[in-house]
């Protein structure tokens, strides 16, 4: 049996439960997250992956790149 | 095939049930997959239908190319995904120094952003792990959006192959400059059947004995040198003679010895690929591929190809080096036909003091 890597994954439906579990869906929802990549803003409608680091909460957006990339240890400290 | 059926008839349902359960685990990725399709038909009946029918589908359909991958090469895909889907996160259980990133997938049967963002994240840990701390970046990227490509094209995901082609390459590119000069080689690479075979091959190697340096800018270097070198191999014109003899890196050593003229094999035979796997030998090359195509119709094979099997044996036989790999294959010549080709990985021994003697006894007038 091949060793399994867990990849965290949110289903859509359960999105804004888990932002307002880890205390950022209001600040998602006014537009004060930019993408820890790119740089562009995000809001739950453009919203691609989240990135927890300490206390630290980060979004990308829903381009493919920033996903790859912040998956990849990339990432500046937007928040 | 009949006698098979008439016997799985006579034993009746529970023969049946013993092929499941042993398909089932000899390949459970297939079997994730048929799941994941399965359940995919039920999709109307409920949100947790259609759930476990997308987990299982992307599960399915990334852990069997990832296994295919391996057994190609292996170690080049050593892991299968899991998505563990969460509803909330405790924070206290989490690493403080780690990253934990989690990806959002649709709720919808049918999204090409699921599967192509959910191997994009793999990739990043996924594919030849050992190595991608000491290579660059755009090399990473193109490596993933390669490999993703591959997984796309295997599926015949056409409407998500469209998505990766017109949304996510050109946004990777444009963040990155050089990630299209790799993209494009390892396309080229891709269809000439040494990008899996040769490249993550040695990339995965090159990872492997470097695993315990500090990643340096060097190390991305001589990773890009190499692909550069193995780029020229794969797009050098029929009997063209290449100019460079090999890589010879600090930690990547390699050659290709091309064995196909058909005069030179019909005057000299096999001597000159053995001398110049000794020139090899000598100058420090540590593995070579001996390659040879095959005729000019589809899986035709030649006598170049006899050659290099001839060759891969008596280079064993003489401990000159030890014989690896042999791939056969189809992938397109230089004019767009498809052929046969062979490729066999030699690894040279070192040369020892008893060479050096029969060298020096051979040259001895």
């Amino acid at each position: 049996m091949r060793k399994r890597l867990r990849l965290k994954a949110v289903w859509d439906s359960d999105l804004e439960g888990l932002l307002r579990n880890l205390g950022v869906l209001q600040s998602l929802v006014v537009g004060e997250f930019a993408c820890a990549v790119c740089g562009c803003g995000v809001d739950i409608g453009n919203l691609g992956a989240i990135v927890l680091q300490g206390e630290e909460v980060k979004v990308t957006c829903v381009e493919a790149s920033c996903i790859r990339g912040v998956s990849s240890g990339e990432g500046t400290t937007h928040d | 095939m009949t006698e098979t059926l008439q016997l799985l008839g006579s034993l009746g349902p529970w023969a049946l049930l013993v092929l499941v359960v042993v398909f089932a685990a000899t390949n459970p990725e297939k079997t994730e997959r048929l799941a994941g399709w399965a359940l995919g038909l039920f999709s109307w009946a409920g949100k947790g239908l259609r759930h476990r029918s997308i987990k299982a589908t992307i599960q399915g359909q990334i852990n069997t190319f990832a296994r295919s991958m391996d057994t190609e090469v292996e170690g080049c895909m050593p892991f299968n995904m899991r998505l563990d889907f969460v509803t909330e996160v405790d924070r206290a259980e989490l690493e403080p120094t780690e990253q934990t990133v989690i990806v959002r997938i649709r709720d919808r049967l049918h999204d090409d952003r699921n599967i192509v963002h959910a191997m994009l994240a793999f990739c990043t840990v996924g594919v030849v792990p050992q190595a991608r701390c000491f290579l660059q970046d755009a090399m990473n990227s193109a490596i993933d959006l390669t490999i993703t490509r591959k997984l796309l094209n295997t599926q015949k995901h056409y409407s998500a192959l469209h998505y990766l082609y017109n949304e996510v390459v050109p946004a990777c590119s444009q963040a990155k400059p050089d990630l299209d000069r790799f993209c494009r080689m390892f396309d080229t690479l891709d269809e000439d059947g040494l990008f899996t075979r040769v490249v993550l091959a040695e990339v995965r190697d090159f990872g492997a004995r470097i695993e315990t340096r500090y990643p340096e800018e060097s190390h991305g270097v001589e990773a890009a040198q190499f692909v550069d070198y193995v780029h020229d191999v794969g797009t050098r014109e029929a009997h063209e003679y290449s100019a460079a003899v090999g890589h010879l890196g600090r930690y990547i050593r390699t050659a290709f010895v091309f064995i196909g003229i058909g005069g030179k094999m019909a005057v000299a035979g096999e001597t000159p690929y053995i001398n110049h796997l000794r020139r090899l030998r000598d100058m420090g090359y540590e593995k070579a591929y001996l390659a040879a195509r095959g005729g000019s119709q589809r899986g035709e094979t030649s006598a170049s190809m006899e050659m290099a099997q001839y060759v891969a044996n008596l280079a064993q036989s003489t401990t000159l080096a030890t014989r690896g790999r042999t791939m056969h294959y189809s992938a397109t010549d230089p004019e767009g036909r498809s052929r046969e080709h062979i490729l066999i990985e030699m690894t040279i021994n070192p040369i020892t003091r008893s060479d050096s003697t029969q060298q020096a006894l051979f040259l001895t007038p």
